[in-house]
């Protein structure tokens, strides 16, 4: 009696928590499978595929294991084949190669397709005329300019809604990873190189952005809101970047780019556009960057002087 | 001044660690190691130590050294792995955690070095050495001196990456360290340096490890036994070594580059001056990938060990199983752009990665296939080793899941750098690599030790590892989808992500509790050992020659080589009623004599690695000199080895049959 009363309490215990537990999960944004935009879509319901595909893998794997252990086990009441010296049948091997390799082919048209139409560097399909935006990472904020408007901010990342994006990416800093989970996947921004990401907001809102790649101490903290508004707000919001005071050229970019934790968002009127190339092209040119000068010269004299 | 830098090159008063975390964790390990060097002192046992493990050719002994250096790292990186969780569950909002970002980074960069190459490399070659030349009938490796080499290589990376903790820092570039975050611009301290000499130390003498032991298999196995006759386990051995020496190689090249742009300015990787960082990225995968199938080949070989023996049954789909793991062998090259998909390669390139990723599921899903066929028509006894095993179909059947879904590219671009491929690693790692090889050490233990482990505590072990497990990970597949990246040292609070960070802080916990678990065990089989004694040399009704011997294994393995005619060689012989080697075959041996200098060419790396570090030049070219000295002065030793008489071995084996020796 006790001991069923027990397996009741505990059984209702375990139901409290898990529906704790799932109210909890209905709480969360899961940002990845909840797309705001038409690339996150696409790479969302790729992931939903890919699961399910698989699990036409997983189940019968977990079901043989359980039905193998539980009747073949030693102690197994009932009489049951036992031959210790079966060990080959050519139709149950060919078997397990074959089907996983039709699963993989299947799959694997799928990626061939995914990685061309999902292409990063690939521009978006729309009547509407794209929007040009060049992305610096840098130590450990995120700049934005805007070329056609001739502006910038840190931080903060308006677009316009259903527009096709064309992101530039760049860095001043070590490698980052620009992520914006409910708008598209992730590309690495990298000095020296310039990388692309196309993408196009279908839903207003404000959504996370972030580094997903280790790149200093203050990597944690280099979040961003992707504002989409409709298209009259977006370019009320350029008009009124366009008329604050900070302006922003190449020496004051040098500037802005110096390693700090704050990350304030910030605006800047008066961009030059050129900046994206003019820093992409300093790290190809010359060997400038003085401080990794001094010390290395500073570590040949040591080496100099015993050798 | 200047002969003081002369002298000590950068060191000075600053290098000791100002954080309380930080110098705790290195005076409890100085601590630790004081009270040993005190017990040995106090129990008389410095010169058995001395002569018959430290400098022990015997690879038995070097096997059981691998594996108490691996536990200790393992200890060491789970801590680190503590932290972290300690972290992440308290680090919201206003909080920002027990631990500073810088150090929050340290730790992470250290438990994953750690945890690959000390605990994973150093329980594999445990017990490769414990198990190979037994099972293949010979009677040592092939080169017994450069194997305790080896061990003491990897002992000295073991104690640098230590010696960080105290003496100036360790990198904060995770544990791969790309470029430009490694490069001296953006971490001009000597953690980067630190990491560059514990890989070079530790990654020769795995490469070293490698060569002997593919030597070992090709050359020495026991006459009779072609390839096709070999237990899977070499089989799996075979394949791993093969992979260490086409991947360490770039390892030792890719970290030699950073280490001389770091000190001697170069560009190979640098953001400027024509270096390039994305190709550091590459060859760090082209060793990276490979890495992990290193790791977890010998596992599967375990796995198909023990499936077959406590099935009480033939290995199924022998054949199959081998093409299997050569298949896996040659796909683990051309696989390692998908560790960077979002780098920015072209669509082609991507998607040419994505689909060869996708083909390696093949032959691992015909592994598994093959040992549940080995179950059907079995008559499986429950052993803990079982228990790993049943463990590791489930946990590793889901990160192969995950694996293919970020293995289209696509798909990748959503979950890369998320902790979602932080789980799936680990599922790979933990449920397959660690679930192995503590499964085949406890099959293989007795034949070690002459005991048997405490077996109701085995599975509380495992109960333990596996709760702890899905409780510390399946939160972390979660947060993948949730947008949450790895090696964050914080987060908003209006993420609303802090309870699965405490969820999965628990589940770090009770894994803890499994290492404890595991500790325990050890402890009371080693008290119950003569009631846990192994008296036939064959606990399990084993199935291959390593089972023909008695326990434990004898110095000299086997009193004469057995002539193999079958797989399953000992199985066959039992059902025969067959004996498979007699006492009139045993004759004189020669065996390989202790090794003092191996140990002496570990000191010598190490405080060439401290040198390097620290830029201390005269003591690099000083530990150099020793080292090529000590090596020459082995070198020229015109017997390295020693006769053990007929006589000898008949007289042991009737020791070891009354139970000498426990």
């Amino acid at each position: 009696m006790k001991k069923k009363r027990n397996k009741i309490i505990i059984g209702f215990l375990s139901l409290v928590v898990l529906s704790l537990f799932i109210w909890y999960l209905s709480t969360l944004n899961f940002e990845v499978l909840n797309p705001k935009g038409t690339i996150a879509l696409q790479e969302s319901n790729l992931i939903y595929f890919a699961l399910l595909l698989s699990l036409v893998v997983v189940v019968p794997v977990f079901s043989l294991l359980i039905i193998f252990a539980y009747k073949y086990r030693e102690n197994n009441p009932k009489k049951v084949d036992y031959k210790p010296d079966w060990d080959k049948n050519s139709l149950l091997e060919f078997s397990w190669w074959f089907f996983p390799a039709v699963l993989i082919a299947i799959l694997g048209v799928v990626t061939w397709q995914t990685s061309h139409s999902l292409n990063p560097f690939k521009p978006i399909n729309s009547k509407v005329q794209p929007l040009r935006i060049d992305v610096i990472s840098l130590q450990w904020r995120w700049l934005f300019i805007y070329p056609t408007y001739r502006v910038a901010s840190i931080n903060y990342l308006p677009l316009p809604i259903n527009t096709p994006i064309d992101f530039h990416l760049t860095s001043d800093a070590p490698m980052n990873s620009f992520w914006i989970p409910q708008l598209a996947g992730q590309i690495y921004s990298m000095p020296g190189m310039s990388t692309q990401l196309h993408i196009m907001a279908t839903v207003n809102g404000n959504y996370r952005g972030l580094s997903a790649n280790i790149s200093g101490l203050g990597f944690a903290n280099m979040s961003f809101v992707a504002a989409v508004r409709s298209n009259q707000t977006f370019q009320t919001m350029m008009k009124n970047m366009s008329q604050v005071r900070q302006t922003l050229n190449y020496a004051s970019f040098l500037k802005l780019a110096k390693p700090s934790l704050n990350s304030k968002v910030e605006y800047f009127a008066k961009v030059n556009p050129a900046i994206y190339d003019q820093l992409i092209m300093s790290y190809v040119n010359h060997y400038q960057p003085t401080t990794t000068k001094s010390t290395n010269q500073t570590h040949l004299t040591k080496i100099g002087m015993i050798m | 001044m200047v002969f003081a830098s002369v002298l000590l090159g950068k060191l000075s008063w600053q290098v000791f660690p100002k954080d309380i975390v930080t110098l705790g964790a290195f005076v409890s390990i100085v601590g630790g190691g004081i009270l040993v060097a005190a017990m040995l002192t106090y129990f008389k046992k410095w010169g058995y130590l001395w002569r018959q493990w430290l400098t022990n050719t015997d690879h038995k002994k070097i096997g059981v050294m691998y594996i108490i250096l691996a536990v200790l790292m393992l200890i060491r990186g789970g801590v680190d792995a503590l932290m972290m969780r300690a972290q992440q569950a308290s680090a919201v909002g206003a909080s920002h955690g027990v631990l500073s970002a810088s150090t929050f980074q340290q730790v992470f960069s250290a438990h994953g070095t750690i945890m690959i190459f000390f605990a994973a490399m150093g329980l594999m070659f445990g017990l490769i050495n414990l198990v190979v030349p037994l099972q293949i009938g010979s009677r040592d490796v092939a080169f017994p001196f450069l194997n305790l080499t080896s061990f003491w290589l990897f002992a000295a990376g073991a104690i640098l990456i230590n010696l960080s903790l105290g003496i100036g820092s360790f990198s904060a570039a995770g544990w791969l360290a790309y470029p430009p975050l490694s490069e001296l611009k953006y971490s001009p301290s000597v953690g980067v340096d630190y990491w560059i000499w514990t890989l070079e130390i530790a990654g020769i003498g795995s490469l070293m490890s490698g060569i002997n032991f593919l030597t070992t298999i090709i050359k020495n196995r026991a006459p009779g036994m072609t390839l096709m006759k070999m237990p899977l386990f070499s089989w799996s051995v075979l394949c791993a070594m093969f992979l260490v020496i086409f991947a360490f190689p770039i390892l030792t090249v890719t970290i030699s580059l950073l280490f001389l742009d770091r000190t001697l300015g170069s560009h190979f990787f640098t953001a400027s001056g024509g270096g390039n960082m994305m190709m550091y990225v590459n060859l760090i995968w082209a060793w990276g990938h490979p890495e992990v199938y290193i790791l977890i080949l010998p596992a599967f070989g375990v796995f198909s060990e023990i499936v077959a023996t406590f099935s009480r049954k033939k290995l199924f789909g022998y054949r199959t199983m081998v093409w299997a793991l050569a298949a896996i062998t040659v796909l683990s090259f051309s696989v390692w752009v998908h560790h960077f998909f979002t780098m920015g390669a072209g669509a082609d390139v991507n998607g040419f990665f994505g689909i060869m990723t996708m083909i390696i599921a093949i032959p691992t899903g015909v592994k598994i296939f093959n040992w549940l066929f080995t179950m059907y028509k079995g008559k499986i006894h429950f052993n803990a080793a079982l228990y790993w095993f049943f463990g590791f179909v489930i946990l590793f059947t889901i990160g192969g899941v995950a694996g293919v879904i970020m293995a289209i590219p696509a798909a990748d671009f959503q979950l890369h750098n998320s902790l979602f491929l932080v789980a799936h690693f680990h599922t790979m790692i933990v449920s397959g690599v660690l679930f192995g090889y503590f499964a085949g050490f406890t099959y293989w233990f007795p034949k070690i030790f002459g005991y048997r482990l405490d077996e109701k505590l085995g599975i509380k072990t495992f109960y333990l590892w596996v709760i702890g497990f899905i409780l510390a990970f399946f939160p972390l597949y979660i947060l993948g989808f949730l947008g949450a990246t790895r090696r964050i040292n914080h987060y908003a609070a209006n993420l609303g992500w802090q309870p699965l960070f405490v969820v999965a802080g628990i589940g770090a916990v009770i894994i803890a509790a499994g290492v404890a678990m595991g500790v325990w065990q050890q402890i009371v089989s080693y008290r119950l050992r003569h009631q846990y004694r192994d008296k036939t040399g064959d606990p399990w009704n084993g199935r291959t020659i390593e089972w023909s011997i008695p326990s434990p294994a004898p110095f000299y393995d086997f009193k004469a080589v057995p002539v193999i005619n079958d797989r399953d060689a000992f199985w066959v012989a039992k059902k025969n009623h067959q004996e498979l080697v007699s006492d009139d075959d045993v004759v004189d041996i020669i065996l390989p004599k202790r090794a003092p200098i191996s140990f002496v060419l570990g000191i010598c790396a190490l405080i060439f690695g401290f040198a390097m570090i620290w830029h201390i030049w005269w003591l690099v070219i000083v530990s150099l000199i020793a080292f090529v000295v000590s090596l020459m002065i082995r070198l020229n030793d015109e017997k390295p080895y020693e006769v053990v008489t007929a006589e000898t071995i008949l007289k042991q084996e009737k020791l070891l049959k009354s139970g000498h020796g426990i």
